[in-house]
């Protein structure tokens, strides 16, 4: 191992674990102290990781407490790594860790309201396109139909909850003009989260439209997706249905597919 | 919004992520996604930091400082030709702010970068505040970091406001971007452009963020700056 693969691997063990890492030796003391030093890059890394959670799960941090998160943000933090250099990958199963996070046990639509706004933050990044032509869907032959497979946007995601976790995201924006109150059995919430353009939008799907698009999402054939939501709802619009999701930019492209892919 | 701003505007690209010190592999998705970006948008310039911030595939997310020293050298000089091979341009490294000295550093900071910027075939991006932060930091004339940087290198100059933090045994300035440029760090900008010339310049203001027009007010201090060096260039 070389010295300065070593001093790496030691350098960030003391930044996690402020009892590790005695790199303070090879820290030239020159008026503050080697541990002094060795405090701030433990604030930045820290302070950086944690306003990068705030900036991405603000009502998380709302219902939390300002106090309280920042004490949830340092316990994630601890364990779990980032892996990526891009900032903006990091969080993503805030959720996930919320599930199993005991101080948060008495909330359990936390982890639901987490995966959410990380799919906000994601459809936020992601890239743009332009919407469908529905001229190109008129020059489909019939025959190809059914075995249509279409392309959601990059910014398109599909979530669904046993809790109104979409109200719940509503009432704790800043601005918001009543009283923030969610009754949190007033059953599932199927959401459909996009950035057509500039804005972050949420929509509730009805339960056809939410299995038709995430069939298609999953790159099934339009036959497939219709079915899906048939099988829900008898008189699922498609024509209604396709329409305003082409008008919306949630399909933007489509293509006949020969081989449609295995169903599951 | 990129394509549109593009359009109208000569755009640079600044990374923080590309962890050009490390020991670990070079993070080949994240040079292919700069890749994409920097092949569809065609940025004027490309830079990044020089240090590092992972280990062991774990990363730290910040710019950690690099021991001056011969093998570090090596490494920074290697990596830096290897992300130009891949990109196919030419990229700029940046002096940071560091908060610690390592004993076994060999070289000054400025003998550092420009022996880096040498070998790799880089340019150089030069922080005037964080250049200053580190005079302070580490107890050196600042005056002498830019002299030790060779002119025909520095290819875009940072600005940045930093913040003072006091501790019981000391001070140390912190590279914050939260704040206006301090009056100490335009100096030492003016005596920057008399060295290296009407070199393009950005100010990085990334935290609580003031309204537009005193961000307006620092671009025309900046830019103030710059035409009074012309000037006297004349």
């Amino acid at each position: 191992m070389s010295g300065l693969r070593d001093l790496q691997f030691r350098f960030s063990a003391g930044i996690f674990d402020s009892r590790r890492g005695a790199i303070t030796e090879h820290v030239r003391a020159n008026g503050l102290t080697g541990s002094r030093r060795l405090q701030v890059y433990r604030n930045n890394v820290f302070t950086g990781f944690t306003e990068a959670l705030r900036a991405v799960y603000p009502v998380i941090e709302r219902l939390t407490g300002e106090e309280f998160f920042r004490a949830l943000a340092r316990d994630y933090i601890t364990k779990t790594p980032s892996s990526a250099g891009n900032l903006h990958e990091f969080g993503s199963d805030f959720g996930e860790f919320l599930v199993d996070y005991p101080k948060c046990a008495r909330f359990p639509y936390f982890s639901d309201v987490a995966r959410l706004e990380w799919a906000y933050h994601e459809a936020y990044h992601a890239g743009d396109r332009a919407p469908l032509n529905l001229g190109k869907l008129a020059e489909i032959d019939p025959a190809h139909y059914a075995v249509m497979v279409f392309e959601l946007h990059p910014a398109v995601r599909l979530l669904r909850s046993r809790y109104p976790v979409k109200r719940v995201w509503e009432v704790n924006q800043p601005h918001y003009p009543h009283e923030p109150v969610v009754d949190l059995d007033a059953g599932e919430a199927r959401v459909l989260v996009h950035r057509p353009r500039w804005e972050v939008e949420l929509h509730s799907l009805d339960i056809a439209t939410f299995e038709f698009l995430d069939c298609l999402g999953c790159g099934h054939t339009l036959g497939v997706a219709t079915d899906a939501a048939l099988t829900v709802n008898d008189n699922f619009d498609l024509d209604a249905c396709l329409i305003t999701h082409v008008e919306n930019a949630v399909i933007v492209d489509v293509a006949p597919s020969a081989v449609p892919p295995r169903a599951g | 919004m990129l394509e549109e701003i593009r359009a109208d505007y000569p755009v640079t690209f600044h990374g923080v992520g590309l962890s050009l010190g490390s020991t670990d592999p070079l993070n080949t998705r994240h040079v292919a996604r700069l890749k994409e970006l920097a092949d569809h948008y065609q940025p004027a310039l490309v830079s990044e930091h020089l240090s590092w911030g992972s280990v062991g595939g774990r990363y730290l997310n910040d710019l950690l400082p690099l021991p001056y020293t011969e093998e570090a050298l090596d490494l920074v000089a290697a990596r830096v030709q290897d992300v130009q091979d891949s990109l196919g341009r030419q990229i700029l490294i940046e002096n940071v702010s560091s908060y610690l000295e390592f004993q076994h550093s060999t070289l000054s900071e400025w003998e550092f970068i420009s022996e880096a910027a040498g070998r790799a075939g880089c340019g150089i991006l030069l922080d005037v505040n964080n250049a200053y932060v580190n005079a302070q930091n580490h107890g050196f004339d600042p005056r002498r970091f830019l002299d030790g940087i060779p002119v025909e290198k520095v290819q875009e100059i940072h600005l940045a406001g930093h913040t003072v933090n006091t501790f019981e045994d000391g001070q140390l300035l912190i590279d914050t971007h939260n704040q206006p440029v301090c009056e100490a760090v335009w100096r030492f900008y003016e005596i920057a452009l008399r060295r290296f010339g009407a070199v393009p310049t950005l100010i990085e203001w990334d935290t609580d963020l003031p309204d537009l027009n005193v961000l307006l007010a620092e671009a025309a201090a900046a830019q103030g700056f710059l035409e009074a060096y012309n000037v006297w260039a004349a």
